[in-house]
């Protein structure tokens, strides 16, 4: 073994310059690959299916947006009284798409209590908004915008002061929350709130509850209710052409990898006929002979995959602390499923570009060092 | 110099035959380099051009602060009064919002003034014909994305929010817009229930009120077309990504051939030692391997084509209602071969000058 590895150390040291620019030529599709792996993860992270919850939504009918959605307490206070044992709690959201600081964001206002319990956001940094002209921004929302505590945020021509950072588990990367009374007082009372947010207690079956508000006519006539998750999901799903496009750029950056690695196999290989025929002659066995194709193979896989691995990491760690981030798009992330998995797969082409190049060694005549 | 270049030429040729397994899987190295580049510019040229507005003189009145190029604005007809009292000489109502029962069937509604729509988007009729003022209200016009995608041909009925709309004309305008259907504005206040409220006012440039301006009632004025250069920005962050992998399967390509192009060369050293040695110039040596790199990138740029149809033409990327139509001109496809030149004179400039540095002495004694 120590025999095998000095001898592929100093074959491959005597031709560095080309075994140099093997690893560079692969380590560059690594790179391709891992970039379009963690673009990929991020897609997937958008995409994911929402947790399932307990609680369901109530809309304006026909409504996609919910920012066009139109509702009055009335609505609410029906659903209490359709299902009063099944509904633990009903609160009103004012939702609104804006452009803040350059971007496209979500404007929630929702009570004060129901931040961090019902809307499930959890804060990473400052305080929730306690006075007046106070906002807590998402963390997708803060890289946008630069923003950080103390920073001033205009909405509607008001100015409000950022008192804290928060975590968002669903689709409101880029956000802004303020508490309900303060979005009444900027939007004014007249469209309403956007949505009504339904909490059921732990025992009911959200799908029935659903089911019986909507077989009422107060409900069914002018509003549409969903289970919250599927409203979520419906949302995340529109962005599924955009994952099996990046899908097919992963494989196709794997092809190249696996033709990157049997290039360089082949090549290797035709180029030292005349010296694996002395090996041969000297009794070397076919197995000795690819053991040492192997171990040459693996060390410019390994090498070439620890530089793109390496060149990966730094490129997505400085995107990262770029405001490139936006609504739509997370940020890139790096796996280590995914570096494994890439690993993995680029030994296993390495395997079989040995093997299948090594092939021809079985027909190959050692007195000539050429194919009979 | 003739004959000299046929030998190379034909020493060039018959080493690509004889290492064709290996040629073939560096040429689909090009292709798949090749088809990605394409694919992308493609991709990144027709999400400019689809939000790009046609025209650069218009201004748009809506709610604050919002996307009202798409959605999400209403406003009184009231400030159609406040307009035209600050004397704005041309004041264009719309409605811009969205239908449906969910966002994958979602549709973008355009309410449109029947009697000056034509003022303000230039389009053509693919089949039907267009909106006029006298028509009934349950008529409708849609763009050319919205009908491929729906499957909708002129005289079938789209139905709105409930309601069946009868369309009368295919529209075509290479923007966002082909994924509009449009019906006329009274039609749309009556089928969203806005009563006399619109989306949106459209009003000439002419120096009364600018891009960035305000006005009472929470009214923002924003240069037409804003909006839609933010939505396109949203993507920008992955083509971004796209635009690096390109490059550097590129890159990476590039250096596979040098390899490749260096190995072969490194085999055939002799022989082009000896070609020197009676006369053939240094640059026979290029010509050896430009003759292989050519053979070798004719066929990736072939197989190439060949990918980016099938990639073109089987993924149709439809976000949010929005379907985004790659696009191919003549100054993409020059950029291509351009992209794939340097490609191969990268790949084939390496090995040409590592040789043109080698001993001739020594190259003669090798084996």
């Amino acid at each position: 073994m120590w025999i095998l590895g000095y001898f592929t150390f100093k074959d491959l040291l005597y031709d560095r310059l080309r075994s140099l620019l093997t690893i560079l030529s692969l380590a560059v599709v690594v790179v391709s690959y891992l970039l379009l792996t963690s673009l990929a993860q991020a897609l997937v992270t958008l995409s994911r299916q929402a947790h399932v919850t307990n609680n369901l939504l109530i809309l304006s009918a026909n409504t996609i947006d919910p920012m066009d959605s139109s509702l009055d307490e009335g609505v609410l206070q029906t659903a209490l009284k359709i299902a009063p044992e099944q509904i633990q709690l009903a609160f009103p959201i004012l939702f609104r798409h804006l452009t803040i600081a350059g971007q496209i964001m979500q404007v929630r206002a929702v009570a004060l209590e129901e931040m961090s319990t019902s809307v499930g956001l959890t804060l990473v940094q400052g305080d929730w908004p306690g006075g007046n002209r106070q906002v807590v921004v998402s963390e997708g929302a803060a890289s946008l915008a630069s923003w950080k505590i103390d920073s001033t945020v205009n909405i509607y021509g008001t100015d409000f002061q950022v008192s804290g950072l928060v975590r968002v588990d669903e689709n409101a990367f880029g956000s802004v929350w303020m508490t309900y009374p303060e979005g009444q007082q900027l939007f004014g009372t007249k469209r309403g709130f956007q949505v009504g947010y339904l909490s059921l207690v732990p025992s009911a079956d959200p799908e029935s509850v659903r089911t019986r508000l909507l077989a009422d006519p107060r409900i069914s006539s002018g509003y549409s209710v969903f289970l919250e998750h599927a409203f979520t999901n419906g949302y995340n799903q529109s962005n599924s052409n955009l994952l099996t496009l990046s899908g097919i750029m992963v494989l196709v950056s794997l092809l190249v990898v696996t033709f990157g690695i049997y290039n360089a196999i082949s090549l290797s290989l035709a180029e030292r006929n005349h010296e694996i025929s002395q090996l041969y002659v000297i009794g070397f066995t076919l197995n000795k002979l690819r053991g040492f194709l192997m171990a040459r193979a693996m060390a410019l896989t390994l090498a070439a995959y620890s530089l793109g691995w390496l060149v990966s990491l730094l490129f997505i760690n400085h995107q990262r602390l770029q405001p490139s981030v936006d609504l739509i798009f997370q940020a890139l992330r790096l796996t280590p499923s995914s570096s494994l998995f890439g690993l993995g797969l680029a030994l296993v082409f390495a395997f079989l570009g040995v093997w299948l190049s090594s092939r021809r060694l079985m027909v190959l005549n050692p007195l000539t060092g050429s194919d009979r | 110099m003739m004959s000299e270049f046929l030998v190379i030429l034909r020493l060039g040729v018959h080493d690509l035959f004889e290492h064709r397994r290996l040629l073939l899987i560096m040429s689909f190295s090009i292709a798949i380099a090749t088809a990605m580049y394409t694919f992308l510019v493609a991709y990144r040229n027709g999400l400019s051009s689809e939000f790009n507005e046609q025209t650069s003189n218009l201004l748009v009145v809506h709610d604050n602060q919002n996307v009202g190029d798409i959605t999400g604005s209403r406003i009184s007809s009231q400030a159609a009064e406040t307009l035209a009292g600050l004397g704005i000489s041309m004041i264009i109502p719309e409605i811009r919002a969205v239908t449906g029962t969910s966002i994958q069937n979602a549709t973008l509604l355009r309410g449109i003034d029947l009697a000056q729509y034509t003022r303000l988007e230039s389009f053509k009729i693919l089949s039907g014909r267009r909106l006029k003022p006298e028509d009934p209200p349950r008529l409708a016009m849609v763009g050319v994305l919205l009908a491929d995608r729906e499957d909708l041909k002129a005289g079938d009925r789209i139905s709105l929010r409930g309601r069946d709309f009868t369309i009368v004309g295919i529209f075509q305008n290479d923007t966002y817009m082909d994924n509009q259907a449009w019906i006329s504005l009274s039609a749309a206040q009556a089928l969203l229930a806005w009563g006399q409220d619109v989306s949106v006012y459209i009003i000439p440039d002419e120096g009364i009120l600018h891009d960035g301006g305000a006005l009472p009632g929470g009214l923002s004025v924003t240069r037409k077309g804003g909006t839609l250069r933010l939505i396109a920005a949203q993507y920008q962050p992955m083509l971004n990504i796209w635009q690096i992998v390109s490059l550097a399967l590129g890159l990476g390509v590039s250096l596979t051939l040098a390899n490749v192009l260096w190995r072969l060369a490194w085999l055939r050293r002799r022989e082009i030692a000896i070609l020197r040695t009676i006369g053939f110039p240094t640059i026979s040596t290029v010509a050896y391997l430009l003759v292989q790199a050519g053979g070798i990138t004719l066929l990736g740029v072939l197989l190439g084509g060949l990918f980016t149809v099938v990639f073109t033409t089987g993924i149709r990327l439809t976000v949010s209602s929005f379907t985004i139509v790659p696009r191919l001109g003549l100054m993409t496809l020059l950029g291509n071969l351009g992209w794939v030149g340097l490609i191969m004179f990268a790949g084939s400039l390496l090995p040409a000058w590592w040789l043109s540095r080698l001993n001739l002495a020594q190259l003669l004694h090798s084996k």
